[in-house]
């Protein structure tokens, strides 16, 4: 249930970075950074593709399932927990920001609690499939992109001002590190490859995969701000007004149907990822798969229904400073886990000198 | 047996969405009020009447797109809309609207930029819906009849679709006023459509219809929110020659021998160079053009019979050019309106550092290259 193959690895090395960062967070970024978000978010997530080397080397190593063979249930798990709270918060995070999506975007008038509880279904039954399916509709949804760049080529206008790409560092460095860490939290998200199964084969579409990436996120920035120039700000889909290429033919409406099915699908993807790897972190605390994913999904709904109440309360929260707590786990628990494998590692070595 | 069970679940679904998937609650196209186009109006200091053209899903598809022009006041466009979703008995769609008429009183007022934003921000409407000022109201366009489509909207549509972005045709869409707007110059032109009338005689009827073709050579500018002013065919051929979208038009240009002579462009790029010590801006235009038309209302028809301009000729068509764009740019300059988003062009070369520069300090000078295709 939770392996995947290399070709699905490669293809969530894609979409885990760029889902999340391709909606909400260039026109955030863009309040924060003006024209230097596009370097910003260049450099960040070239970064955390150092993180994802540092996860996929543990997972190669063995990944939580080995920490557990080595040193028993309680270390797992007590390695784990951090993940699960990380894993937790950016989860309530995601989902807030695809109901509003849904809800500003794709349906109009229409009350949010539906909504919940409908995204909230898809990503229990997901996430209790676990990693092999998710990857296999990972696998799926990439389809989309030569559909969408089909439909660009033949029908899309736009008109790009490149001037708005400038001056870059107008204002030093300053305003890309400020940038970079009101909004950190949408960075280093391979934590929950930890807790699958990988094809141990060598992987150049890893590698492939991650630059396509890194790609895809500059790129979209520099459209959108040559697009929107000091407007930017306003368009709070990105990914969403740029996909549809602002197309209405009479006949069919607007083309951004494509995207809207992309998009939904790798960002319910990504937070059931999510949701399955804590749920397998309930699965060591002897609560089945499948309870654990219905729990925490019931739990994420009921926090964003009566606790956060919104996206800017639960963007304030995660943009505060528990984000040095979230990032330092994302990066500290793997090395930590590598050093476990490392002391364990002399110990057979001592005790077979010995 | 676990396949066999997953495929029985599978077309007991598919039977399910054949069968009963008609009676789920959900609204068909049909049972939508689709808007092709819509006007605003003001009414009031603290009021607006929305004009919606809606198509009749009902009429006769051999008799052409019939629509409906459906209206409501209220203090907010969406209060409106649903008030014309009220009366129509459907719920109001804007996805299949192209065009967006607002009525001069709100081009000259300072909320035009307030009562805009629902429609920037509406994810429901094309940001690349077309933007006109009108020269009156916008109902009256809407219910005018016109002469060459089945109603106002599909014919503004019909004209830019074909002529925008023509040399002497304004068009702006949301996404482009929104842009402007924010931009530092906050400088907009928006195109203005003005009614003429052609008399259709019917051959049934002994009374003349009057029917209406519009014209797109005049254009409003803004400056964020105040109006600046109304201005004729050569403010929209300076804008467009600066507008790096334009690459089909006419220029005219009068012969060594006053011949009268036409060139049609097909292509156009330009350029703008910013030197901040020396406060100038050099706008090059390099365009290209076919010859089309000589006529001579001389005596002499001798210098008709060619297929290529002389250099003086030549010379002149880009000095036309060039004066047409220094002229509307030093008459927008004396009003402190950055009509070429010179300020931006500054500020993204040189940053901050320019950012004091002011707009009555900025040279501009123009160089045209002009190429003529034979014929």
């Amino acid at each position: 249930m939770n392996y995947l193959t290399k070709n699905q690895l490669a293809i969530i090395i894609f979409f885990l970075p760029l889902v999340f960062k391709m909606s909400m967070l260039p026109s955030l970024l863009y309040e924060t950074s003006g024209a230097d978000s596009y370097f910003a978010i260049g450099l960040i997530t070239a970064i955390e593709f150092l993180q994802m080397w540092l996860v996929l080397y543990v997972v190669d190593k063995g990944g939580i399932a080995g920490i557990k063979e080595l040193y028993g249930k309680a270390v797992a798990i007590a390695i784990s927990l951090p993940f699960f709270l990380v894993m937790g918060l950016k989860s309530v995070l995601f989902v807030t920001e695809i109901y509003v999506y849904v809800g500003d975007y794709l349906f109009y008038n229409v009350s949010f609690m539906p909504l919940i509880v409908s995204l909230l279904i898809i990503v229990c039954y997901l996430a209790s499939k676990g990693a092999k399916t998710i990857g296999r509709i990972f696998e799926l949804s990439v389809w989309l992109i030569p559909i969408i760049i089909l439909l660009g080529v033949l029908f899309g206008k736009v008109k790009l001002y490149p001037q708005y790409l400038t001056p870059l560092f107008d204002n030093g460095f300053g305003t890309v590190i400020k940038g970079i860490d009101k909004y950190i939290i949408y960075a280093f998200d391979f934590s929950p490859l930890l807790f699958f199964r990988v094809e141990k084969k060598k992987n150049v579409r890893v590698l492939i995969g991650s630059l396509a990436c890194v790609i895809a996120v500059v790129s979209c920035y520099i459209v959108l701000i040559a697009s929107y120039g000091r407007a930017t700000f306003l368009i709070t889909d990105a990914f969403a007004h740029l996909a549809s290429f602002n197309v209405v033919i009479s006949e069919i409406g607007s083309l951004d149907w494509p995207s809207a099915i992309l998009w939904l699908t790798t960002s319910i993807g990504n937070v059931a990822l999510k949701i399955s790897a804590m749920s397998d972190i309930l699965a060591e605390m002897k609560i089945k798969k499948n309870a654990g994913a219905f729990v925490l999904t019931l739990a994420i709904g009921l926090i964003i229904i009566f606790l956060t109440k919104g996206f800017d309360p639960i963007l304030d929260f995660a943009t505060g400073p528990v984000k040095y707590v979230v990032i330092g786990i994302e990066i500290l628990a793997p090395i930590i886990i590598l050093a476990l494998y490392a002391v364990k590692k002399k110990e057979v070595r001592l005790e077979a000198a010995n | 047996m676990k396949r066999r069970i997953k495929w029985i679940i599978m077309l007991c679904a598919v039977a399910f969405f054949l069968f009963v998937g008609g009676k789920l609650p959900g609204e068909a196209l049909g049972d939508r009020a689709m808007v092709v186009g819509f006007g605003i109006d003001v009414i009031s200091d603290a009021a607006i009447k929305i004009s919606a053209q809606i198509l009749d899903p009902s009429s006769d598809e051999n008799a052409g797109q019939k629509t409906q022009v459906v209206t409501a006041e209220d203090v907010t466009i969406s209060g409106a809309m649903n008030k014309i979703s009220e009366k129509a008995g459907h719920s109001v769609a804007l996805t299949h609207c192209n065009v967006v008429f607002i009525c001069q009183k709100l081009a000259f007022s300072k909320n035009f930029y307030s009562i805009l934003n629902y429609l920037i921000t509406n994810n429901y409407l094309s940001e690349n819906a077309f933007l006109f000022a009108v020269d009156g109201k916008s109902e009256e366009l809407l219910v005018a009849p016109t002469a060459f489509s089945s109603n106002a909207s599909l014919y503004v549509q019909k004209l830019v679709g074909t002529y925008a972005v023509y040399n002497d045709i304004a068009t702006v869409t949301l996404q482009e006023f929104v842009m402007k707007y924010h931009s530092l110059s906050g400088v907009n032109v928006l195109p203005l459509i003005k009614k003429e009338t052609v008399e259709k005689e019917q051959s049934e009827q002994p009374q003349k219809d009057t029917q209406y073709v519009f014209t797109f050579n005049d254009v409003y500018v803004l400056k964020n929110n105040d109006f600046v002013g109304e201005y004729d065919r050569n403010a929209v051929l300076a804008v467009n020659y600066v507008n790096n979208d334009l690459n089909k038009g006419r220029v005219e240009c009068d012969g060594d021998h006053n011949e009268k002579i036409n060139l049609y462009l097909v292509d156009k790029k330009s350029k703008f160079d910013y030197d901040l010590d020396r406060k100038t801006a050099q706008l090059s235009i390099k365009a290209e053009a076919v010859l089309k038309e000589i006529v001579d209302y001389g005596d002499s028809d001798s210098f008709v019979d060619r297929t290529d301009l002389s250099e003086a000729e030549k010379k002149r068509t880009e000095d036309r050019i060039k004066d047409t764009v220094l002229t509307f740019y030093k008459e927008m300059q004396a009003l402190d309106v950055d009509i070429y988003g010179l300020k931006d062009g500054f500020f993204s070369e040189y940053g901050k550092k320019a950012s004091s520069l002011a707009l009555a300090d900025i040279e501009l000078s123009v160089k045209v290259d002009l190429k003529v295709h034979e014929v």
